[in-house]
């Protein structure tokens, strides 16, 4: 049995902005930038996380970024803009589907430096577990949030070159 | 009405825990299964879970005392029962539970080196194995090879580790020997992805996220005094972690049920 999870991610900088979620949702943070929105309750049919993340897009002026991991084969990035899909990029065995990369490199907000990077990435990547590697680690998103750690700052990236150096030992 | 699990959890439990030198570290639920708090400090068995199923609910089970799992019930429309149930739990902790992990941890476990020199010299400490032991790698039948394997753990269980400790590398060997030998779509993968320490795993070449980390499970077999049932039942749900049906099949390994289960869904 593989990793499985699913969480929402939402670019908000120092977490200025403020907004109600469902009751069985809850928000962490676990880095500067972003809000991480984990579920918060086991006895609550959940409707599809996707579907949470349309609707809150629909409510606040942000895009909501829809994150889904299933047993290690499966990776689904969906970002919802005013409760519409703009784009997304799914990674399954042998089965990569990617729409709109420029508005993805945007709204995961890719450091300039990483950007050509990231683009090989999202074009090369055959793996779920690569996948979702890279982008918790060249965009600093949270993306593993289903298990955290309650001391300040534990949420861990590696540095660029560290990163640079696994790309280049696939 | 939602109960704040986390928030009563982390008032009743969270300071004492860290007083005990643990951290806390939160889950969120995954197909059903909730870990909503791993208690973790450095260590052999230094973990506590708190975990509710979606299957049973109004009950959290605690784990992480060897065999002994411990469940609560609670009224799930009522927030007072389960800081009742959070209340008996610091309890047990606080008057048995760290102690017994205190404990456990001066056992010893696995370092850095172990792990450096069986990836080093597993094809020498196999050799060796198959030597003392007179068998021939090439003829012994996967069944009989593993049947081996816990027979010679059973052999050093209760010794001390530094007296044992070249023997448990060598059944280590023996055991990514057999089975780089009778399936050639296997193979070992050494430290990747990894930031801390050597990983050593058996994975398919034909599926590499098809991977099994097995050194500290074999160390598991050792230092818990495992039987001999269990450990063979352990390694065959190795076998048919890593193997296709055909290929278990074809070594008259037992096929379990969830392995069928997969296969339907098309899992493999």
């Amino acid at each position: 049995m593989g990793l499985s999870f699913k969480n929402l991610q939402i670019y908000n900088p120092r977490h200025m902005m403020e907004y109600d979620l469902e009751e069985e949702y809850a928000i962490i943070h676990l880095t500067e930038n972003w809000d991480t929105i984990v579920e918060d309750d086991i006895f609550v049919r959940y409707e599809n996380i996707t579907k949470e993340a349309a609707i809150l897009s629909g409510r606040i002026d942000l895009p909501v970024i829809s994150l889904q991991y299933d047993d290690d084969d499966y990776l689904a990035l969906d970002i919802f803009q005013n409760s519409v899909e703009i784009a997304h990029y799914y990674v399954g065995i042998d089965d990569v589907q990617i729409k709109n990369a420029s508005e993805i490199i945007k709204i995961l907000h890719v450091e300039d430096s990483m950007e050509i990077v990231f683009r090989k990435m999202l074009k090369n990547v055959k793996y779920a577990t690569e996948a979702a590697f890279f982008i918790n680690h060249i965009a600093k998103i949270p993306v593993y949030s289903y298990s955290y750690s309650d001391e300040p700052d534990s949420y861990k990236f590696l540095e660029q070159s560290e990163v640079l150096e696994k790309i280049n030992g696939c | 009405m939602k109960i704040n699990r986390k928030e009563i959890i982390k008032s009743i439990i969270g300071e004492s825990a860290k007083t005990h030198g643990f951290t806390l570290e939160w889950g969120t639920p995954v197909r059903g299964t909730w870990y909503i708090l791993s208690l973790k400090r450095e260590g052999l068995g230094q973990r506590i879970d708190f975990i509710e199923d979606i299957s049973r609910p109004g009950e959290l089970k605690v784990n992480g005392f060897d065999n002994a799992r411990f469940r609560y019930e609670y009224d799930i429309n009522d927030k007072e029962s389960y800081r009742n149930i959070i209340c008996q739990i610091k309890k047990f902790l606080e008057t048995e539970g760290y102690q017994i992990l205190d404990k456990r941890r001066l056992l010893p476990v696995l370092h850095e080196d172990d792990f450096d020199y069986i990836s080093k010299n597993y094809c020498e400490l196999s050799e060796l194995f198959c030597e003392k032991s007179e068998v021939d790698i090439d003829e012994i039948k996967i069944v009989d090879a593993m049947d081996l394997i816990c027979a010679s753990f059973s052999e050093i269980q209760g010794k001390q580790w530094d007296d044992i400790k070249f023997v448990f590398y060598e059944i280590v060997s023996f055991y990514i020997g057999v089975l780089l030998k009778k399936n050639k779509k296997l193979e070992i993968s050494i430290g990747l992805f990894n930031e801390e320490r050597t990983i050593i795993e058996i994975r398919r070449k034909d599926k590499i996220y098809v991977k099994m980390p097995f050194v500290e499970g074999l160390f598991g077999f050792w230092i818990s005094c495992m039987r001999i049932e269990e450990m063979q039942g352990q390694l065959i749900q190795n076998l048919n972690f890593l193997f296709e049906i055909s290929e278990l099949k074809e070594h008259d390994i037992k096929v379990l049920d969830w392995k069928i289960a997969n296969e339907k869904l098309g899992k493999g």
